[in-house]
């Protein structure tokens, strides 16, 4: 366990660099850095005003020297300044963490809640009306546009029913306190809604699979064999073991919901992650989309190697070479 | 969006775990049954039969469309859908049928397109790694658990603004370059457990080079789940096109493909909704039949799954 | 399950639904709080951004010296009043340099209390002036050899001596219309003149103007409270909040719904200003005539293109009137017949005109030796297919519309366009400026009744490898009667003379035709009816806060 443990670290410290070498080197040669925009929207600049704008961006080195001074103050662990909003990384970073933890997180336990509920009814009712719904339901959750979604919720709930904001995070001169928070729920609503459909459409599939074939297992049987409850059955033997793959599925659609993140944010004008990210790609500010990009990519590496973990503690069949 | 990907990949995973344990038999015997099981899904079929006439609609758009293709009309612009356009008009007086007609050869190709790319990338790259195992192994599926990491979309945007155009050549190749992982570790799950296998050894003991055992053996018997894989990148490029597209990134006008119309519709969702309803309709109703395809195919090519 | 059920219902009730129009029921209390938005967010705030969205916040947090008002008139708001030639306040000296004096009001205060002076004014210009300072305009403060506060006993009067001549060297003091405060910026400015653009200054000034910022939600909003010294008059509004809303369809919605109360640089279309006039009716949807000119550039270095008749015959084969109209419905938009708004003073109104006429197209084209081929489109005389690529930013709906439009009715007269739009970051950033476009070219130019765009149109400004791209004549247009009348112009300090000079640099336009202008685009704001005293400007770097203190509620 333990040799397994160093192993999945070592993995990940490997995935961490070999992503921010990509990352850099892809940003790098993306046209139309800062300076040429700034030259381009100033036409009487001077050649040597440009040149000291490109030594001020840091422009004036080549990739990897760059991308090493990058590393270098990183492991100091300066992520050092944005471009586009000249204050430290660090700042913006966690002010927009929060705004998409609080979304992501909420997204993330409905669609647990709902989908894995929604799952197990449906094992549990295999082949009937409900079933056949869940089923259908969960694969249009599945292939509907994350952003047409959005925008017909916009025109739906926010302008044609006028029940909820059409974007933003907060009402501006809200009392503190309970209004606040009370103000902030009532603004996820609909992002939530739109960010949760894919991952409860996911779950509720994933369980459903997970509970049928689990219900099919001989330790099942034998218990229902042996007369118990149907009810301890479930609860006791079906569900817990049908859960642990979830566990799993959970960890790995975190990258597939940041990405939903990405334009959910952008529909809503969230100022979470998703939406910085977008914005500091576009805007080549490349120390706020390397450490956004590695912030996620850290999430995930972490959030799989819990999952090992969790896998590992939930079933002892599990054995690690 | 690339929504589904890690719950599919994570399904699909359990899948060749699956197969593993069963030690699939493949044969024709094997591609019959699974036949018969698919005709038997109903989702699927129903899937397949509005995929099928989806693409029928997509390549015969030039002879079945109602209007000739971007004909601009400035005296017709903003029609309601009604009889004399059945969708209604757009902005500039075109017809919206005929638009949505003749922007699905271009969502579609670059669906098809692209699952064909993916498949052969991650067939080859799995494939590999599978059969040469050692340090290719370990530096493709580094590479393959460094792109499952991260959120692909980011990725995509910085590979949009990276290659220019805007074409269905330029959106495939960036779907392509990042989205042939779930395919390779499918592959190279299934290399790993047929390697093993006698006719493998067979093949190495009769002197067969490598190259023909991967060619010859072991791809033909990895198809299954490479097939369901392939059938649920159609969808998903479709749908991560139109995402890109709404961020400005896809395919470019004047090339008119689902998700460019969803982004130009939004700006008159009020005045004229049915611009955005009714591409948003077929980016879901595609997405939905390849869905439900891909998952009838899935149950009907392993044998384990239905009881 | 139940979202999914949902889903199901909106999409059924949003398939092909009109949605009932009107005002949302609750009626809009009157809020002590403005709720102001935009669709673009400021990187920083000061001289060295280039977006326009700072310029919104410049005018609420720094106000200005001299604001353009909705007539288009400099006003007195820092200042006692505009030097002037006859008045000997500005004095032309030998050797065409200048002296200009200006007297700056009294009482005028930073929101930390010290007062604003001359020496404010005097550190900014060095400051900018310094070429280790990544600032970026410096046309005009170029041109400013210094600024002296004559009596330390006064420090309310200043002497700015010019190098050069300068037509608008009275209404600014130098370029910039507003001022930074030397008390806050000097000693980090002194320390490390390259690093000033890192200062946190920039991101949470402390201005002069009529409202003091108190906080910069990054990715959200911006808070501001009102100046209470503000000398002239204590703004009626106590509070701002200004939110960035990126997408200009939830900003939309957000104006319907009452959330937002006013917006500037919303990317409205005029489309979406006629869905907010009808289902908000207590918003004023504002369109107001603006400077900015779209057209379309041709590249002159073309074989075709460089053939005055080819120019011509495009402007005849275009309905410039349809594609206004398409652009904005209503016939609000005009045809623009050179680059100078008709609002201009020195606009000239008898230029030559191309009305939509494509018979004279064709004729033009075939006397320029171009004979049609069998499907319709023309060779030239070397037997080549003429087929033009157009590109314009990706990404802008109405653009992308014009093109369409563009590309059909130049194939009526044999002329075949081919759409290859690219990301505004590159289209700015080299395809126009290092003109990489092989035919034409669709963008916008801001002008202000003050702007002297010689850079844009003179022969020595075309941008090239050996100047390093410096110059804005894009097109490489190049005409001897045009550069003699630019250099005139640039060195004319009499309205009068200046304006009839301007006249006949666009006749010069219009007859050659080196771009082809298609129409003003309006500027499009939104407010609250009930909000007295907005007067919209529509020019660059006056947004609709320029008068802000003094907007207030109706029945207030």
């Amino acid at each position: 366990m333990q040799r397994f443990l160093v192993r999945r670290l070592l993995h990940g410290v490997i995935i961490l660099v070999g992503l921010s070498i990509l990352m850099f080197t892809l940003l790098a040669f993306t046209p139309g850095d800062p300076v040429e925009l700034i030259a381009a929207s100033t036409p009487d600049i001077k050649p040597e005003d440009v040149a000291a704008l490109r030594k001020y961006y840091g422009l004036d080195d080549p990739f990897y020297v760059r991308y090493f001074k990058w590393l270098r103050s990183v492991l100091h662990g300066d992520l050092g300044y944005s471009r586009t909003y000249g204050t430290p990384v660090t700042k913006i970073i966690g002010e927009r963490l929060r705004n998409t933890m609080s979304l992501l997180a909420t997204a993330v336990v409905f669609a647990f809640i709902i989908g894995v509920s929604a799952g197990i009814y449906s094992a549990l009712h295999q082949y009937s009306a409900a079933d056949y719904a869940v089923t259908v339901v969960a694969f249009a959750g599945h292939s509907v546009p994350v952003f047409w979604q959005g925008i017909v919720f916009i025109l739906l709930f926010a302008v044609w029913l006028p029940w909820f904001p059409a974007g933003g995070m907060m009402t501006p001169g809200v009392a503190p306190g309970w209004p606040a928070l009370l103000d902030r729920a009532w603004h996820l609503v609909l992002p939530v809604a739109v960010l949760a459909t894919s991952g409860m459409a996911a779950w509720a599939r994933y369980m459903r699979s997970s509970m049928l074939e689990v219900i099919r297992q001989d330790y099942v049987r034998t218990a229902r064999a042996k007369g118990n409850p149907e009810k301890v059955i479930i609860n006791r033997h079906a569900l817990r073991n049908a859960l642990i793959p979830i566990i799993t599925l959970v960890a790995l659609s975190i990258p597939g919901i940041v990405n939903g993140a990405v334009l959910t944010e952008t529909v809503f004008s969230w100022p979470g992650m998703g939406l910085l990210l977008f914005q500091a790609v576009l805007g080549h500010d490349y120390n706020v989309a390397m450490a956004v990009l590695l912030f996620l990519a850290l999430m995930t590496v972490t959030f799989n190697l819990l999952a090992d973990v969790a896998y590992a503690v939930a079933d002892p069949r599990i054995r690690y070479d | 969006m690339a929504r589904a990907a890690t719950p599919r990949q994570f399904a699909l995973d359990l899948e060749r775990r699956r197969k593993e344990a069963a030690g699939v038999a493949v044969g024709q015997s094997y591609w019959q049954i699974a036949w018969k099981r698919f005709l038997k899904h109903r989702l699927a079929m129903i899937g397949g039969t509005v995929a099928l006439s989806l693409t029928l609609m997509a390549m015969l758009a030039p002879w079945i469309a109602p209007h000739p293709f971007d004909r601009i009309s400035l005296q017709h612009r903003w029609v309601q859908p009604g009889l004399g356009n059945l969708f209604g008009t757009d902005e500039l007086g075109r017809d919206v049928l005929t638009r949505i007609m003749f922007a699905g050869r271009i969502s579609l190709v670059v669906g098809y397109v692209t699952a064909v790319s993916v498949s052969t990338i991650g067939a080859l790259m799995g494939a590999v790694a599978g059969f040469y195992g050692g340090w290719i192994d370990s530096v493709i599926m580094r590479l393959v658990d460094m792109l499952i990491a991260v959120p692909l979309l980011p990725l995509y945007l910085i590979m949009a603004a990276l290659v220019p155009g805007g074409g269905v050549g330029r959106i495939v190749l960036i779907l392509s370059i990042f989205g042939w992982t779930t395919v390779a570790r499918l592959v190279r799950g299934q290399i790993l457990s047929l390697k093993s296998q006698d006719f493998v050894e067979a093949g190495r003991a009769m002197g067969a080079s490598e190259a023909r055992i991967i060619l010859r053996h072991l791809i033909p018997n990895a198809l299954a789940p490479v097939i369901v894989a392939a059938t649920l990148t159609v969808g998903n490029a479709i749908l991560t096109e139109s995402g890109l597209s709404y961020l400005g990134l896809g395919i470019q006008p004047p090339i008119p493909s689902w998700g460019n119309m969803l982004q130009r519709a939004q700006e008159y969702l009020l005045k004229a909704s049915w611009l955005a309803v009714f591409p948003g309709l077929f980016i879901f109703m595609t997405v939905l039949s390849f869905n439900f395809l891909g998952d009838g195919l899935r149950d009907a090519l392993d044998p384990r799954l239905k009881t | 399950m139940a979202r999914g059920w949902l889903r199901w219902v909106a999409l059924l009730a949003a398939f092909g639904l009109a949605f009932p129009s009107g005002a949302p029921a609750a009626p809009v209390p009157r809020k002590d709080t403005l709720v102001f938005a935009m669709a673009q967010e400021p990187d920083i705030l000061g001289p060295m951004t280039v977006m326009a969205a700072s310029g919104v916040i410049h005018n609420i947090v720094f106000g200005d010296i001299t604001p353009f008002n909705e007539k288009w008139q400099r006003t007195l708001v820092m200042v006692e009043k505009l030097p002037s030639l006859k008045d000997g306040d500005w004095q032309v000296l030998p050797n065409n340099k200048m002296r200009v004096t200006w007297k700056l009001k009294r009482g005028f205060t930073w929101h930390d209390g010290k007062p604003v002076t001359a020496l404010d004014y005097r550190f900014m210009y060095g400051m900018l002036r310094n070429p280790q300072v990544p600032s970026i305009a410096r046309f005009i403060i170029n041109k400013v050899d210094n600024i002296l506060v004559p009596n330390p006993n006064d420090p309310y009067t200043m002497v700015v001596q010019w190098n050069e001549l300068w037509p608008f060297a009275g209404t600014q003091p130098f370029g910039y219309g507003y001022v930074l405060p030397r008390h806050l910026l000097e000693r980090a400015y002194l320390s490390n003149p390259a690093q000033l653009k890192a200062h946190p200054y920039w991101r949470l000034p402390v201005g002069a103007g009529p409202y003091r910022m108190t906080e910069w939600v990054a990715g959200s909003h911006m808070s501001f409270e009102a100046h209470e010294k503000w000398p002239l008059g204590a703004p009626a509004i106590k509070k701002i909040q200004l939110r960035f809303i990126l997408d200009s369809t939830v900003l939309q919605a957000n104006v319907i719904s009452g959330s937002v109360d006013a917006t500037d640089i919303n990317n409205f279309s005029c489309l979406q200003m006629e869905q907010i006039a009808q289902r908000n009716p207590r918003v004023e949807a504002h369109h107001r005539e603006a400077m900015v000119w779209e057209r379309i550039d041709f590249n002159h270095d073309d074989v075709w293109l460089k053939d005055k008749r080819v120019r011509q015959a495009i402007g005849y084969a275009l309905d410039r009137k349809a594609i206004a109209e398409v652009s904005c419905a209503g016939g609000r938009q005009p045809v623009a017949h050179s680059w100078m708004a008709p609002g201009h003073p020195a606009a000239n109104p008898n230029v030559k005109k191309y009305d939509y006429d494509p018979a004279k197209a064709r004729a033009l084209l075939a006397e320029a030796g171009f004979r049609p081929g069998p499907d319709g489109i023309l060779r030239d005389g070397t037997g080549k297919r003429v087929e033009m690529v157009i590109s314009t930013t990706a990404g802008n709906s109405i653009r992308e519309q014009v093109e369409q439009i563009v590309k059909e009715q130049l194939r009526q007269v044999g002329i075949d366009v081919r759409i290859e739009n690219r990301p505004a970051s590159v289209f700015f950033g080299t395809y126009t400026t290092r003109r990489q476009f092989p035919h034409m070219a669709m963008y916008a130019s801001l002008f202000t009744p003050e702007s002297v765009p010689s850079n844009r149109f003179h022969s020595r400004d075309i941008p090239s490898a050996a100047n390093s791209w410096s110059g804005d004549n894009r097109v490489g247009w190049r005409n001897a009667e045009n550069d003699q009348i630019w250099d005139q112009i640039i060195a004319e300090l009499d309205v009068e003379k200046r304006t009839a000079l301007l006249k006949k640099q666009q006749e010069i336009f219009a007859e050659d035709l080196p771009s082809l202008p298609l129409y003003f685009r309006l500027d499009l704001t939104t407010y609250p009816k009930a909000m007295r005293n907005v007067k919209p400007v529509g020019l660059g770097s006056y947004y609709i806060p320029w008068n802000i203190w003094e907007w207030k509620w109706g029945d207030q």
